[in-house]
């Protein structure tokens, strides 16, 4: 018996073609879905990070003209207590001030130090460093407290806020009145972003400059040892080891190597670095040693891969004209994969940027960051912090201020991260050919 | 010394257990095409990477036996590889150009063996070298224009002007004509016709028409044997074993 065919139009779907189709769509769905999800989480942590970072990026001051006369300063000069008498002349100018803006407010000495701290000491540096401002009126922009500040944002407020030998509640009363003479300002925070650490009462002063340069000179290290390590490296493995049980142990724990936990190298940096071979605590030099055995496995995987991703053909090709090895790598091989190198380098970078943890164990704790390095030696040899670490020492203080400024350093710190990627992808469209 | 360019004596060759090539001997000679023939995986291209050991870049092939170039073993332990790919050209299946200029694609050879001793020799070479590849007059205009932006019968000819410009003996093709249209086939047969004048040229190939337009010698192989060798002419007319007799009627391969 035969069967004839029977006719089936093409535009009615069967129902395996409509159950193909279906979990096509079902597919798709998902996948938008997770991209949406991770949109979210995204917008989410932008908006976080840019709601408490941005604060620490305006500050609070009073602004006020102080004139003092030669005779004033000799005068003060020549006392025992010289801040107080400083202090006593900016009170004077602060009462003339006040008259001339025809406000009336009660306050007195006390009051002052509580909203401006010790101004009498801040005065005198200037006009010590200043000499040629003595018998001008010279603009005064005195920093607010750290309590001061924040009831500026919110932070504190009348109903919470209890007297203490800091801030009292009678003393909001002289800020309302000066901040709508428009004497008490916020105006944008250079401080933050040129300054050093301050101590743990000065969540104000604290700047993250210092701690830029700390990871500048890390980054450096790091920089000039694992690209052309871990590029030989690769280039040796890859093109001209020989395939036996030694270079696969070698290849398996590079692999392992770029998964151990980053705080194993810093110990391993704690006991190497620092106690064996002496070098100096708390140096970027010894936190960019630390960093550079962190990065150098990422650095040759990427490296190998974009090695292996040169058609052999090429290879073949240069060879059959009687380039020798070196040459073929050289010439060919390597500027083709040029751009995958770049790329693997400056992840392995960002990477190195953003550790944290070995950094602590070495001690490039946030707080050891007081002061700029004097020049190059001293950059890579003094105690200095990274950005990471002085985030992490800020973020674990007891001033709320400073947890504004751990928000404010993230933000930095992403900066330089957006940067280095562009960097990346400049690099990598410029290396790029395309033929 | 023997009158033959290239002879292989008892070459065996052996991919890790796998023996490739059987006992073969061949002797090729200058000025002359020879062509390799045989079906798929019969060893032919294996036994053409042999001449110019770019089988030495795979690590678990092994090859033993002589295989002289001008009475001199290829193989002899103080025989620099690099070298002797100099005198033993390749063009390979696939075209494979630099992604480089069609200049610099032609220029690299004669750069990395010092063969120029001035911008000018080296002028001279890449034209004479396109020339000879029939591809002078298509890109004297375009020197300095990417080689992979070429066509496909373009791109093979650039290769084979890559390989005549070191000034090689012997040029060794493998399958040169596979990847290609039946014009450009037509274009690449007729310059291995010219290249016979200067040096001796070995060729694989899938294609029988092919081998007996162009080849003087064929070699047919077959299972990693070498079945049979001799006069093109005879090979395609009066083939003495019933192997190949099968195989270029079509019945084996």
């Amino acid at each position: 018996m035969t069967d004839t065919p029977k006719f089936t139009s093409m535009k009615v779907q069967d129902p395996r073609t409509k159950k193909r189709n279906a979990a096509e769509k079902r597919f798709r769905a998902y996948g938008i879905a997770a991209i949406a999800i991770g949109g979210l989480f995204l917008a989410a942590l932008t908006f976080t990070i840019l709601k408490s970072g941005l604060p620490a990026f305006t500050q609070y001051v009073m602004k006020l003209e102080v004139t003092l006369s030669q005779e004033q300063f000799d005068d003060a000069e020549s006392q025992l207590l010289k801040t107080a008498v400083y202090r006593d002349i900016f009170i004077d100018n602060f009462s003339d001030q006040l008259e001339a803006n025809g406000i009336d407010v009660n306050y007195d000495a006390d009051a002052l130090e509580r909203l401006l701290g010790k101004v009498g000491g801040d005065i005198r540096a200037h006009y010590r460093e200043n000499l040629s401002d003595i018998g001008q009126p010279t603009v005064f922009q005195l920093q607010l407290s750290s309590r001061v500040e924040g009831y500026f944002r919110g932070r504190v407020t009348r109903d919470t806020l209890v007297d203490s030998r800091f801030l009292e509640k009678t003393d909001l009363d002289i800020v309302d009145v000066l901040r709508d003479a428009g004497l008490m300002t916020g105006r944008f925070n250079w401080a933050f972003l040129t300054g050093t650490d301050s101590g743990v009462d000065n969540p104000g002063g604290a700047g993250i400059g210092a701690s830029v340069i700390g990871s500048f000179f890390m980054m450096l290290v790091v920089l000039f040892l694992s690209l052309p390590i871990g590029v030989a490296a690769s280039i040796y493995l890859e093109e001209f080891a020989p395939k036996n049980r030694f270079t696969d142990l070698v290849e398996v724990n590079i692999s392992n190597l770029a998964a151990v936990p980053s705080i194993v190298f810093g110990i391993l940096g704690l006991s190497v670095f620092i106690q064996f071979m002496h070098l100096p605590q708390s140096a970027p030099l010894v936190g960019g040693l630390v960093l550079t055995l962190m990065t150098l496995p990422t650095i040759i995987i990427s490296t190998r891969a974009s090695l292996k991703s040169v058609p052999p053909s090429i290879r073949d090709a240069a060879l059959g004209i009687g380039a020798s090895k070196m040459q073929s790598v050289f010439h060919h091989v390597l500027p083709l994969s040029m751009p995958g190198i770049l790329t693997g380098t400056i992840i392995g970078l960002a990477q190195a940027l953003g550790e944290t943890a070995p950094l602590l164990l070495i001690g490039m704790v946030g707080f050891v960051a007081r002061e700029y390095p004097d020049g190059v030696v001293s950059g890579f040899m003094d105690p200095n912090s990274a950005m990471p670490a002085q985030i992490y020492t800020w973020a674990a203080r007891a001033d709320v201020g400073f947890y504004e400024k751990a928000w404010g350093g993230i933000i930095v710190l992403l900066v330089f991260l957006l940067l280095m990627n562009a960097i990346a992808i400049f690099l990598r469209k410029k290396f790029e050919r395309r033929w | 010394m023997t009158d033959y360019k290239i002879s292989a004596k008892d070459v065996q060759v052996y991919y890790g257990d796998n023996h490739a090539i059987k006992d073969v001997n061949v002797d090729i000679e200058d000025k002359t095409v020879t062509a390799f023939i045989g079906p798929s995986g019969c060893g032919k291209s294996t036994f053409l990477r042999c001449l110019n050991r770019m089988n030495d870049t795979i690590d678990i092939c092994r090859v033993e036996g002589d295989i002289l170039l001008d009475g001199e073993d290829i193989y002899d332990p103080s025989v620099d590889p690099v070298q002797l790919r100099a005198k033993v050209g390749m063009v390979f299946q696939k075209p494979n150009p630099f992604p480089k200029s069609i200049y610099d694609n032609v220029a690299y050879g004669p750069k990395i063996h010092g063969l120029a001793r001035n911008k000018i020799e080296l002028d001279e070479i890449v034209e004479k070298s396109l020339r000879k590849a029939a591809l002078w007059t298509e890109a004297k205009d375009r020197l300095h224009a990417p080689g992979t932006g070429l066509s496909g019968g373009q791109q093979q000819r650039l290769c084979i002007a890559r390989a005549i410009a070191t000034a090689p003996e012997v040029l060794l093709m493998d399958e040169p004509c596979s990847a290609l249209d039946p014009i450009a086939t037509a274009q690449v047969e007729e310059l291995i016709d010219e290249l016979r004048q200067s040096f001796s040229v070995v060729i694989v190939t899938h294609s029988m028409q092919q081998a007996a337009r162009v080849s003087q010698k064929t070699a047919f192989f077959h299972l990693g044997n070498l079945v049979e060798f001799d006069e093109t002419d005879k090979i395609f007319t009066n083939p003495e074993d019933p192997r190949t007799e099968s195989y270029i009627s079509g019945r084996i391969g």
